[in-house]
């Protein structure tokens, strides 16, 4: 068996696995809580042992799966994969995490109502992520990206009684939703513009740039869209606000996607399109800038939380945006080295959240006695009624939400009802209520 | 060929016909709720049938696609709905909508067809509830227009070339002025037909104010869509290919419109109805690229949005009758109570926002690919479309199933053996063909 087709066959571990436990699910059929704990580990097992031996093989490996989406002569959907060791030893790091949180989270769900359905969606990420991580084509990498999001909202959701977790969850699919145009106007805009959409041919820009001069605007506009794809998942401004929310859903998913992987997302899509962002000067300025200000932003709003959960979701967007400077400033490795270290750590944070007032009274390892949170030098510089006001700016969050509240959903929410109360007068000549004067017997 | 059929065909519509009014005949005698199922099943298990057995040789053109989704859509209502549907008038209007549309579907003469365009509204007169004359006004001006740029371009098409009787010998037609006169009135009737922006405030007055599965039946009949496909593309391309930017521009314009429009509704129906609006204006776009790839994701997609809105105005139909009409105010909290009937409802919405693995994936795809190659704007106007559509399907699943469940207000829905087997077919077949497209792709590709 060549390298190739082991590479390829580990994909299909996690889906064969999925098929098996969604056709146990649907059949109703009474699966005991170590049935999925045990196959999760089987699957993170077979690939841990997969990906670390091509890992130290040290090679290159692309593969094309046989054609899924296919009209002869008409139309094609390669399934196309890159295996990389840098990119194998990331994907390595991420098993190891998933092996942690199955385990964890097999004792915080036990008898729990939704047990097999955060099993299920955590299987899906589990067959998702390699799609991501090794996509050589951004059909492929879109496939894995929009069913990673799906199930992070899902997630979030995961407490169904609660009317909170809905409405988050609803903020996240939105800001998921909106950002993953990004992507796909990317993937429409590289057929159009290069006629494939295969990631290591789109990162040869300036050949691109040869072979069709007329399309050369359109390049830098796929580098923008896959740019604005990133600011999503990695809550990058104006896109931070929602990672707050995202903490309603349990602690393992807040920190397998908000704490480590999902979250990272964002910086590995930048990775995976360096050298067709750094092809253009002004991208790598915005890319910097971007990052340099989320990284200001999560700092400041960080300081001010009160819950646990808060202030660990604030410093992973930070250290996300360390990466996507790094990215920005060309640093490949680093990147990858970064987002290893960072998932392990913030895994270790949240997985003791729960435990921090604990650990704060009674664990002798903690510092005792009243909390003290120094500010930063830089603020302690300005004037106090300045200080005052800066942290109460961050504690809204300096305004995030009420910006996408009020001045870009709530004016374009009223128009649309407006037109909608429009329609419903021309069509079912219904009062038009809200601009009628309240009669005596009405008030 | 006898009126623009071919004698296959007559074979099958005949008995069929009779079959129908035999069913509702002995329905309304005996009772029996297979008896309402059995003309659709027919018709659906004939569709599959045809496509499956590529009857090219008899030039059914894209007819059993428009069969097999209407068919399926009255059969799951059927299924699903459990012979709960209103009044016996309203259930026969359905299975007549469908017979008529099935024989519209199935000609190639312009006159038999325009006849059964307006035989097929005839069911609805007996739909409208008292008490709405302003909305059935709405409905019956916009088909009277409708129709009248149906005749109007027959018409004109009879004075370029008298006799002219068979749509699939549009090509033959003189290249004069009146020709391309007569392909704009004729992308006119198709649109209000098919309720695009801005013609689309009958089917607001319809599904407002009847039993909505008569309505989605009557909308998912797509007389516009395949007339589109018969006689005013093949028109378009033969004498307007200027046409088309602007003709796109309008799919554009009523998929955002109709995305956006979802967002503030605050009938949970009529959310669904937006989304389903936008989708289909969707597919004009993609039929308008010209390019093979782009019709046959058309048709494909066509198939996918009518079963997807089937299986989600079913399951809505079924939680509005035991529920009430379900509003925004409130997060109804079903879940609890009916965990498979929410399990099915998010399926379907996840289809409808075509996610990887389901069939709207593939046909969303190679609709986007198709129309950003001619129109780049145009395609990113419809992926910012898809999106909403998403975000706004998501927003009716949070309201109907998430939040505290009121144990007087919110009863659970047993799901039957039918009713779960009629949401679980069209379920396999949404994630088998969204797994494995390629066979039906190339079925599909082989109608363009």
């Amino acid at each position: 068996m060549s390298d190739h087709q082991i590479f390829a066959a580990a994909l299909l571990f996690p889906l064969g696995w999925l098929a098996l436990y969604a056709l146990l699910l649907i059949g109703q059929v009474r699966v005991r809580e170590s049935f999925p704990v045990a196959g999760l580990k089987l699957v993170v097992g077979a690939l841990v042992a997969t990906y670390g031996w091509l890992a130290l093989r040290g090679e290159a490996l692309a593969v094309s799966l046989p054609r899924w989406l296919w009209i002869p002569w008409v139309y094609e959907f390669p399934l196309e994969l890159r295996f990389t060791p840098a990119l194998g030893t990331a994907a390595l790091a991420m098993l190891l995490i998933v092996a942690v949180l199955v385990r964890y989270s097999e004792t915080y769900l036990h008898k729990e109502a939704g047990f097999h359905r955060f099993f299920f969606l955590f299987s899906v990420f589990m067959g998702a992520f390699p799609l991501v991580v090794f996509a050589d084509n951004i059909d492929v990498l879109f496939i894995g990206w929009e069913l990673i999001g799906v199930t992070s909202v899902l997630l979030i959701g995961f407490y169904e009684h609660r009317p909170k977790a809905a409405v988050h969850s609803w903020w996240a699919i939105t800001t998921y939703r909106f950002c993953d145009v990004g992507l796909l106007a990317g993937a429409a805009i590289a057929h159009y513009a290069a006629h494939t959409s295969n990631i290591s041919i789109l990162n040869r820009p300036a050949d691109l740039i040869l072979q069709h001069p007329e399309h050369a605007g359109w390049v830098g506009g796929l580098a923008f869209f896959i740019f604005f794809a990133s600011l999503g998942k990695a809550a990058q401004l104006p896109f931070t606000s929602w990672i707050a929310r995202a903490m309603e859903g349990p602690t393992p998913s807040s920190a397998l996607y908000y704490g480590a992987l999902s979250v990272g997302l964002g910086p590995i899509l930048l990775l995976k399109f360096q050298p067709l962002l750094l092809h253009f000067a002004w991208m790598q300025v915005l890319i910097i800038f971007v990052g340099a200000s989320s990284a200001l932003y999560a700092y400041l709003v960080c300081k001010t939380r009160s819950d646990a959960k808060g202030i660990l979701a604030y410093s992973a967007v930070f250290e996300v945006s360390f990466m996507v400077m790094e990215v920005g400033l060309g640093l490949y490795d680093w990147v990858i080295f970064h987002f290893v270290a960072h998932a392990f750590l913030r895994v270790l944070q949240f997985l003791r959240s729960m435990n921090a007032i604990h650990d704060f009274y009674e664990n002798p390892l903690f510092f005792r006695g009243a909390p003290h949170h120094p500010s930063p030098w830089v603020v302690r510089l300005l004037p106090p009624a300045m200080q005052r006001r800066l942290y109460h700016r961050a504690m809204n969050g300096f305004g995030l939400d009420w910006f996408w509240l009020n001045v870009v959903v709530r004016p374009w929410m009223d128009g649309l009802s407006q037109l909608n109360r429009l329609e419903n007068w021309l069509a079912l000549g219904e009062r038009w209520r809200e601009h009628a004067p309240i009669t005596e017997d009405e008030a | 060929m006898i009126w623009g059929y071919t004698y296959d065909n007559l074979e099958f519509l005949i008995p069929w016909a009779l079959l129908t009014l035999l069913c509702l005949y002995l329905y309304r005698s005996k009772g029996g709720k297979l008896l309402l199922i059995l003309p659709a099943g027919l018709a659906a298990a004939v569709a599959v049938l045809k496509v499956w057995l590529h009857t090219r040789d008899v030039q059914d053109g894209v007819g059993p696609f428009f069969l097999l989704t209407l068919a399926l859509l009255h059969l799951v209502i059927g299924m699903v709905l459990d012979a709960r549907a209103t009044s016996f008038a309203s259930k026969a209007s359905g299975l007549i909508g469908l017979v008529l549309h099935g024989f519209a579907y199935f000609t190639d003469n312009p006159f038999v067809f325009a006849l059964f365009w307006v035989l097929s509204l005839l069911p609805m007169l007996t739909a409208f509830r008292g008490g709405h004359a302003h909305a059935r006004l709405v409905f019956f001006g916009h088909h009277l227009v409708a129709l009248a740029a149906l005749l109007g371009a027959l018409a004109v098409i009879q004075r370029v070339a008298p006799g002219f009787s068979d749509m699939r010998a549009v090509g033959t037609l003189p290249h004069v002025a009146e020709t391309r006169w007569a392909a704009f009135l004729l992308v006119f009737a198709c649109l209000v037909r098919q309720a695009m922006f801005p013609f689309h405030l009958w089917f607001k007055a319809a599904y407002k104010t009847r039993p909505f599965p008569l309505s989605i039946g009557f909308y998912v009949g797509n007389l516009g869509f395949i007339l589109f496909i018969k006689l005013a593309l093949p028109l378009l391309t033969l004498e307007a290919r200027d046409l088309f930017p602007y003709a796109m521009a309008c799919g554009v314009l009523s998929a955002l419109y109709f995305a956006n429009m979802a967002l503030v509704q605050t009938r949970l129906r009529s959310v669904v109805f937006n989304v389903m609006l936008a989708q289909y204006a969707t597919l004009y776009c993609g039929l308008e690229t010209m390019t093979e790839f782009g019709r046959t994701g058309a048709l494909f997609q066509f198939l996918t949005v009518g079963c997807c809105f089937t299986g989600l105005l079913s399951c809505l139909y079924l939680i509005e009758w035991e529920v009430g009409e379900v509003r925004t105010g409130r997060f109804h909290g079903l879940q609890a109570a009916n965990p498979q009937l929410s399990l099915v409802f998010l399926l379907f919405s996840l289809a409808g926002m075509a996610l990887p693995a389901t069939m709207g994936f593939a046909g969303e795809d190679m609709i986007f690919h198709a129309v950003i190659e001619r129109h780049p704007v145009v395609g990113i106007g419809l992926i910012v479309a898809a999106a909403i559509n998403g975000i706004a399907l998501f927003r009716v699943v949070c309201f109907l199933f998430r939040g505290t469940r009121d144990d007087v207000l919110d009863p659970t829905i047993d799901l039957s053996w039918w009713q779960k087997a009629a949401l679980g077919v069209i379920l396999a077949a949404m994630f088998l063909f969204g797994l494995f497209p390629s066979w039906l792709l190339q079925q599909v590709h082989t109608y363009v």
